[in-house]
Protein backbone atom coordinates (compact mmCIF):
# COMPACT_ATOMS: atom_id res chain seq x y z
CA UNK A 1 0.00 0.00 0.00
CA UNK A 2 1.29 3.61 -0.70
CA UNK A 3 -0.35 7.16 0.08
CA UNK A 4 0.09 10.37 -2.41
CA UNK A 5 0.78 12.92 -0.19
CA UNK A 6 2.08 15.28 -2.76
CA UNK A 7 -0.60 17.94 -2.29
CA UNK A 8 1.43 18.75 0.94
CA UNK A 9 4.69 19.27 -0.26
CA UNK A 10 3.69 21.03 -3.40
CA UNK A 11 1.56 23.72 -0.86
CA UNK A 12 4.46 23.57 0.83
CA UNK A 13 7.50 24.52 -1.31
CA UNK A 14 4.97 26.95 -3.68
CA UNK A 15 4.17 28.81 -0.74
CA UNK A 16 7.89 29.20 0.44
CA UNK A 17 9.61 29.89 -2.60
CA UNK A 18 6.57 30.37 -5.43
CA UNK A 19 8.61 27.99 -7.22
CA UNK A 20 5.88 25.51 -8.43
CA UNK A 21 3.33 28.24 -9.35
CA UNK A 22 -0.06 26.73 -9.18
CA UNK A 23 0.39 23.15 -10.17
CA UNK A 24 -0.25 22.82 -5.94
CA UNK A 25 -3.49 23.77 -6.48
CA UNK A 26 -4.28 21.56 -9.39
CA UNK A 27 -3.11 19.10 -7.23
CA UNK A 28 -5.69 20.00 -4.58
CA UNK A 29 -8.04 20.21 -7.35
CA UNK A 30 -6.75 16.79 -8.03
CA UNK A 31 -7.83 15.72 -4.29
CA UNK A 32 -11.35 17.98 -4.25
CA UNK A 33 -9.83 20.13 -1.61
CA UNK A 34 -10.22 23.02 -4.04
CA UNK A 35 -12.82 23.77 -6.54
CA UNK A 36 -11.54 23.62 -10.17
CA UNK A 37 -12.40 26.81 -11.15
CA UNK A 38 -10.24 28.40 -8.65
CA UNK A 39 -7.29 26.76 -9.88
CA UNK A 40 -7.67 28.50 -12.90
CA UNK A 41 -6.89 31.83 -11.25
CA UNK A 42 -4.82 30.52 -9.12
CA UNK A 43 -2.45 29.60 -11.93
CA UNK A 44 -3.05 32.46 -13.96
CA UNK A 45 -2.51 34.88 -11.32
CA UNK A 46 -1.15 34.75 -7.71
CA UNK A 47 -1.03 31.30 -5.83
CA UNK A 48 -3.99 31.57 -3.94
CA UNK A 49 -7.25 33.18 -5.15
CA UNK A 50 -7.98 35.62 -2.54
CA UNK A 51 -4.31 36.95 -2.05
CA UNK A 52 -3.97 34.67 1.53
CA UNK A 53 -2.82 31.74 1.21
CA UNK A 54 -3.63 30.79 5.25
CA UNK A 55 -6.75 28.69 4.35
CA UNK A 56 -5.26 26.93 1.58
CA UNK A 57 -1.84 25.90 3.50
CA UNK A 58 -3.69 25.02 6.56
CA UNK A 59 -6.44 22.70 4.79
CA UNK A 60 -3.50 21.10 2.86
CA UNK A 61 -2.00 20.32 6.18
CA UNK A 62 -4.70 18.62 7.33
CA UNK A 63 -4.32 16.50 4.03
CA UNK A 64 -1.26 15.36 4.65
CA UNK A 65 -1.75 14.57 8.33
CA UNK A 66 -4.56 12.75 7.35
CA UNK A 67 -2.57 10.85 5.51
CA UNK A 68 0.35 10.25 7.55
CA UNK A 69 -1.89 9.43 10.80
CA UNK A 70 -3.18 6.63 8.18
CA UNK A 71 -0.33 4.44 6.94
CA UNK A 72 3.52 4.27 7.40
CA UNK A 73 3.53 3.13 4.28
CA UNK A 74 5.99 4.33 1.29
CA UNK A 75 5.59 8.05 0.37
CA UNK A 76 4.73 8.24 -3.66
CA UNK A 77 5.31 12.17 -4.87
CA UNK A 78 7.97 11.38 -7.43
CA UNK A 79 11.14 9.24 -8.52
CA UNK A 80 14.10 10.12 -6.44
CA UNK A 81 15.42 7.72 -3.93
CA UNK A 82 16.98 8.86 -0.54
CA UNK A 83 20.13 6.12 0.35
CA UNK A 84 22.37 6.12 3.02
CA UNK A 85 26.44 4.89 2.42
CA UNK A 86 27.03 3.12 5.63
CA UNK A 87 30.48 1.66 6.44
CA UNK A 88 30.27 -0.87 8.99
CA UNK A 89 27.31 -0.35 10.04
CA UNK A 90 27.65 3.48 10.49
CA UNK A 91 25.83 6.16 8.39
CA UNK A 92 28.52 7.77 6.27
CA UNK A 93 26.89 9.32 3.61
CA UNK A 94 23.17 10.37 2.98
CA UNK A 95 22.24 11.17 -0.60
CA UNK A 96 19.20 11.20 -3.62
CA UNK A 97 19.26 9.64 -7.10
CA UNK A 98 17.06 9.41 -9.40
CA UNK A 99 18.21 6.09 -11.29
CA UNK A 100 19.24 3.86 -8.27
CA UNK A 101 19.79 0.84 -9.53
CA UNK A 102 22.01 2.23 -12.78
CA UNK A 103 23.83 4.36 -10.36
CA UNK A 104 24.93 1.31 -8.15
CA UNK A 105 25.89 -0.83 -10.84
CA UNK A 106 29.40 0.88 -10.50
CA UNK A 107 29.55 -0.18 -7.02
CA UNK A 108 33.09 -0.78 -6.46
CA UNK A 109 34.44 -0.42 -3.37
CA UNK A 110 37.50 -1.93 -1.16
CA UNK A 111 36.04 -0.15 2.04
CA UNK A 112 32.94 -1.43 3.84
CA UNK A 113 31.24 0.79 2.68
CA UNK A 114 27.47 -0.91 1.09
CA UNK A 115 24.67 1.52 0.06
CA UNK A 116 21.28 1.20 1.12
CA UNK A 117 17.77 2.78 -0.13
CA UNK A 118 16.12 4.39 3.16
CA UNK A 119 12.66 2.55 3.51
CA UNK A 120 9.60 4.37 1.97
CA UNK A 121 11.79 7.03 0.58
CA UNK A 122 12.18 5.19 -2.77
CA UNK A 123 9.41 7.28 -4.59
CA UNK A 124 10.15 10.89 -4.05
CA UNK A 125 10.36 14.36 -5.50
CA UNK A 126 13.27 16.27 -5.92
CA UNK A 127 12.09 18.63 -3.32
CA UNK A 128 10.97 15.70 -0.69
CA UNK A 129 14.22 13.86 -1.47
CA UNK A 130 16.60 16.85 -1.05
CA UNK A 131 13.92 18.00 2.40
CA UNK A 132 14.93 14.57 3.77
CA UNK A 133 18.40 14.68 2.45
CA UNK A 134 18.83 17.94 4.32
CA UNK A 135 16.96 16.55 7.90
CA UNK A 136 19.23 13.39 7.74
CA UNK A 137 22.37 15.13 7.23
CA UNK A 138 21.82 17.00 10.79
CA UNK A 139 20.36 14.20 12.19
CA UNK A 140 23.69 12.62 11.70
CA UNK A 141 25.41 15.90 11.93
CA UNK A 142 27.64 17.21 8.55
CA UNK A 143 30.75 16.75 10.15
CA UNK A 144 30.27 12.64 11.13
CA UNK A 145 29.69 12.44 6.90
CA UNK A 146 31.37 12.45 3.86
CA UNK A 147 28.93 15.00 2.51
CA UNK A 148 30.63 18.20 1.98
CA UNK A 149 27.84 20.01 2.27
CA UNK A 150 24.15 21.15 2.77
CA UNK A 151 21.20 19.83 0.77
CA UNK A 152 19.91 23.08 1.47
CA UNK A 153 21.21 25.79 3.00
CA UNK A 154 19.89 27.45 6.30
CA UNK A 155 20.01 30.85 3.84
CA UNK A 156 17.89 29.81 1.17
CA UNK A 157 14.48 31.08 1.35
CA UNK A 158 13.06 27.14 1.35
CA UNK A 159 15.00 26.04 4.37
CA UNK A 160 12.63 26.11 6.64
CA UNK A 161 9.21 24.80 4.85
CA UNK A 162 11.50 22.23 3.31
CA UNK A 163 13.42 21.16 7.13
CA UNK A 164 9.83 20.75 8.13
CA UNK A 165 8.35 18.78 5.49
CA UNK A 166 11.10 16.52 5.08
CA UNK A 167 10.77 15.97 9.23
CA UNK A 168 7.17 15.50 8.47
CA UNK A 169 8.05 12.62 5.89
CA UNK A 170 10.40 11.05 8.42
CA UNK A 171 7.89 11.17 11.22
CA UNK A 172 5.30 9.83 9.80
CA UNK A 173 7.54 6.66 8.19
CA UNK A 174 8.83 6.34 12.17
CA UNK A 175 12.51 6.91 11.04
CA UNK A 176 12.95 9.09 13.26
CA UNK A 177 11.85 7.66 16.28
CA UNK B 1 43.79 0.93 -16.71
CA UNK B 2 44.38 3.32 -19.78
CA UNK B 3 40.85 4.09 -21.47
CA UNK B 4 42.48 1.63 -24.09
CA UNK B 5 42.01 -0.87 -21.66
CA UNK B 6 39.15 -0.33 -20.25
CA UNK B 7 36.85 -3.27 -21.69
CA UNK B 8 33.15 -1.62 -23.61
CA UNK B 9 30.03 -4.34 -22.26
CA UNK B 10 26.58 -4.87 -22.69
CA UNK B 11 25.03 -6.04 -19.92
CA UNK B 12 22.23 -8.53 -20.58
CA UNK B 13 19.57 -10.30 -18.79
CA UNK B 14 20.80 -13.95 -18.11
CA UNK B 15 24.62 -13.10 -18.48
CA UNK B 16 26.68 -15.35 -16.48
CA UNK B 17 29.83 -14.02 -14.25
CA UNK B 18 33.08 -15.92 -13.39
CA UNK B 19 33.65 -14.97 -9.88
CA UNK B 20 36.88 -15.89 -8.89
CA UNK B 21 37.75 -16.47 -5.37
CA UNK B 22 41.49 -17.38 -5.84
CA UNK B 23 43.69 -18.09 -8.70
CA UNK B 24 42.28 -21.44 -9.59
CA UNK B 25 38.75 -21.59 -7.98
CA UNK B 26 35.70 -19.48 -9.08
CA UNK B 27 32.08 -19.34 -8.57
CA UNK B 28 29.17 -18.81 -11.38
CA UNK B 29 26.80 -16.10 -10.92
CA UNK B 30 23.81 -15.35 -13.13
CA UNK B 31 22.48 -11.32 -14.26
CA UNK B 32 18.33 -11.69 -13.44
CA UNK B 33 16.09 -8.75 -13.07
CA UNK B 34 17.57 -6.60 -15.71
CA UNK B 35 15.89 -4.53 -17.61
CA UNK B 36 12.14 -5.56 -16.67
CA UNK B 37 9.45 -3.40 -16.55
CA UNK B 38 8.03 -2.45 -13.76
CA UNK B 39 11.59 -1.83 -12.88
CA UNK B 40 12.16 -2.83 -9.60
CA UNK B 41 14.17 -0.08 -7.68
CA UNK B 42 16.80 -3.21 -6.83
CA UNK B 43 18.06 -4.32 -10.47
CA UNK B 44 19.75 -6.30 -12.10
CA UNK B 45 19.91 -8.90 -9.72
CA UNK B 46 22.67 -11.23 -9.13
CA UNK B 47 22.43 -14.91 -8.34
CA UNK B 48 24.79 -16.86 -7.08
CA UNK B 49 25.18 -20.72 -8.10
CA UNK B 50 25.62 -22.83 -5.68
CA UNK B 51 29.30 -24.73 -6.12
CA UNK B 52 32.60 -24.20 -6.56
CA UNK B 53 34.77 -24.59 -9.78
CA UNK B 54 37.66 -24.84 -10.96
CA UNK B 55 38.71 -22.22 -13.31
CA UNK B 56 40.67 -24.17 -16.05
CA UNK B 57 38.19 -27.10 -16.38
CA UNK B 58 35.16 -25.26 -16.00
CA UNK B 59 32.42 -26.27 -18.45
CA UNK B 60 29.75 -24.73 -18.37
CA UNK B 61 27.17 -26.92 -19.71
CA UNK B 62 27.67 -29.24 -16.97
CA UNK B 63 26.75 -26.16 -14.15
CA UNK B 64 23.24 -26.68 -12.87
CA UNK B 65 22.40 -22.83 -12.82
CA UNK B 66 19.04 -22.99 -10.92
CA UNK B 67 20.81 -24.36 -7.86
CA UNK B 68 21.64 -20.75 -5.83
CA UNK B 69 23.76 -19.98 -2.92
CA UNK B 70 21.89 -18.03 -0.98
CA UNK B 71 18.74 -15.55 -2.28
CA UNK B 72 19.96 -13.41 -5.81
CA UNK B 73 21.47 -10.16 -4.11
CA UNK B 74 22.29 -6.47 -5.22
CA UNK B 75 25.57 -5.35 -6.22
CA UNK B 76 28.15 -3.39 -8.26
CA UNK B 77 28.13 -5.81 -11.21
CA UNK B 78 29.18 -3.43 -14.11
CA UNK B 79 32.09 -1.91 -11.92
CA UNK B 80 33.09 -5.52 -11.02
CA UNK B 81 33.06 -6.33 -15.02
CA UNK B 82 34.68 -3.42 -16.06
CA UNK B 83 37.83 -3.49 -13.17
CA UNK B 84 38.43 -7.41 -14.36
CA UNK B 85 37.59 -8.31 -10.86
CA UNK B 86 34.94 -10.74 -13.15
CA UNK B 87 34.15 -11.56 -16.43
CA UNK B 88 30.92 -12.38 -18.61
CA UNK B 89 31.31 -15.90 -19.81
CA UNK B 90 28.08 -16.69 -21.39
CA UNK B 91 24.62 -15.92 -21.38
CA UNK B 92 22.12 -18.85 -20.64
CA UNK B 93 17.93 -18.29 -20.06
CA UNK B 94 17.22 -17.54 -16.70
CA UNK B 95 13.79 -19.02 -16.15
CA UNK B 96 10.94 -17.68 -14.61
CA UNK B 97 11.52 -17.03 -10.80
CA UNK B 98 9.15 -14.53 -8.90
CA UNK B 99 11.13 -11.24 -7.66
CA UNK B 100 12.72 -12.56 -4.28
CA UNK B 101 11.56 -10.55 -1.01
CA UNK B 102 13.64 -8.54 0.49
CA UNK B 103 14.03 -6.80 4.35
CA UNK B 104 15.25 -3.41 5.77
CA UNK B 105 15.43 -1.53 8.83
CA UNK B 106 16.52 1.99 9.13
CA UNK B 107 18.52 1.18 12.25
CA UNK B 108 20.11 3.97 14.12
CA UNK B 109 23.90 4.16 14.36
CA UNK B 110 24.13 2.68 18.01
CA UNK B 111 22.84 -0.91 15.95
CA UNK B 112 18.91 -0.90 17.27
CA UNK B 113 16.41 -1.72 14.52
CA UNK B 114 13.68 0.05 13.99
CA UNK B 115 10.54 -0.53 11.81
CA UNK B 116 11.06 -3.37 9.49
CA UNK B 117 10.03 -3.49 5.85
CA UNK B 118 9.70 -6.00 3.06
CA UNK B 119 10.50 -5.17 -0.45
CA UNK B 120 8.59 -7.84 -2.68
CA UNK B 121 7.46 -7.70 -6.53
CA UNK B 122 4.49 -5.82 -4.65
CA UNK B 123 6.65 -3.05 -3.44
CA UNK B 124 7.43 -1.95 -0.17
CA UNK B 125 5.65 -2.10 3.19
CA UNK B 126 6.08 -2.31 6.68
CA UNK B 127 6.06 -4.89 8.73
CA UNK B 128 6.51 -3.69 12.35
CA UNK B 129 9.40 -3.63 14.74
CA UNK B 130 10.26 -7.01 15.26
CA UNK B 131 10.54 -9.12 11.61
CA UNK B 132 9.00 -11.80 11.49
CA UNK B 133 10.61 -15.36 11.20
CA UNK B 134 9.00 -15.64 8.01
CA UNK B 135 11.34 -13.24 6.64
CA UNK B 136 14.24 -13.95 8.31
CA UNK B 137 15.42 -16.04 5.85
CA UNK B 138 15.20 -13.00 3.24
CA UNK B 139 18.36 -10.88 1.94
CA UNK B 140 18.81 -7.53 3.48
CA UNK B 141 18.13 -4.26 1.11
CA UNK B 142 21.26 -3.29 -0.23
CA UNK B 143 23.77 -2.53 -2.67
CA UNK B 144 26.87 -4.51 -1.59
CA UNK B 145 30.19 -4.36 -2.90
CA UNK B 146 31.51 -6.86 -4.93
CA UNK B 147 34.32 -7.88 -2.71
CA UNK B 148 31.69 -8.55 -0.17
CA UNK B 149 30.04 -11.30 -2.51
CA UNK B 150 33.22 -13.04 -2.58
CA UNK B 151 33.54 -13.08 1.22
CA UNK B 152 29.94 -14.46 1.65
CA UNK B 153 30.58 -16.89 -0.81
CA UNK B 154 33.96 -18.09 0.87
CA UNK B 155 32.88 -17.57 4.30
CA UNK B 156 28.88 -18.17 3.80
CA UNK B 157 28.41 -15.61 6.95
CA UNK B 158 26.46 -12.80 5.58
CA UNK B 159 27.90 -9.55 5.36
CA UNK B 160 27.91 -7.06 8.94
CA UNK B 161 25.80 -5.83 9.86
CA UNK B 162 22.83 -7.36 8.55
CA UNK B 163 22.92 -10.97 9.59
CA UNK B 164 22.84 -9.79 13.43
CA UNK B 165 20.41 -7.37 12.80
CA UNK B 166 18.26 -9.75 10.69
CA UNK B 167 18.68 -13.00 13.37
CA UNK B 168 18.57 -10.05 16.87
CA UNK B 169 17.38 -6.91 15.57
CA UNK B 170 20.48 -5.42 16.51
CA UNK B 171 23.85 -5.72 16.06
CA UNK B 172 27.15 -4.08 17.93
CA UNK B 173 28.44 -1.62 16.14
CA UNK B 174 32.06 -2.16 14.87
CA UNK B 175 33.70 1.98 16.52
CA UNK B 176 31.78 4.60 17.36
CA UNK B 177 30.98 7.21 14.75
CA UNK B 178 33.85 9.80 14.78
CA UNK B 179 34.40 12.59 13.35
CA UNK B 180 35.33 12.46 9.28
CA UNK B 181 38.03 14.68 8.75
CA UNK B 182 38.25 17.10 5.68
CA UNK B 183 40.68 14.34 4.29
CA UNK B 184 38.40 11.68 4.33
CA UNK B 185 36.03 14.26 2.37
CA UNK B 186 38.09 15.18 -0.24
CA UNK B 187 39.00 11.73 -0.60
CA UNK B 188 35.37 9.77 -0.95
CA UNK B 189 34.55 12.84 -3.60
CA UNK B 190 37.14 12.58 -5.30
CA UNK B 191 36.46 9.21 -6.16
CA UNK B 192 33.44 9.99 -7.26
CA UNK B 193 30.94 9.77 -4.12
CA UNK B 194 31.21 5.95 -4.01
Amino acid sequence: MTTDISAGWIVGGAVAGGVLGGTGFAALSHFGIIPADSVTTATGSSLCTDGDCTNEVQIAKQVVEEGFEKTSQSIQTGTNTVYRLVENGITKYVGITNNFGRRFLEHLSTHNWRVEPIDGLEQLSRFDARAVEQVLIEHFGLPNLYNQINSISNSNSIYSTAVQRGRDILNALHLLK
Amino acid sequence: MTINEIKRFVLKNGDILLIPLTEEKAAIGQIIYWNIEPKPLLNPLLKIVNGIYDIKTLDLSTVDISNELFPPIATGVRAAIRSGMWKIIGNLPTGSVPYPTFVSTFYRDDGTARDWWITDGDGSRSVGLKLPNEYKNCEFKVVLNPPDVVERIITGKVTFPYGDLIKYNRFTPIANSTLTSKEDKDTFTKNGSI
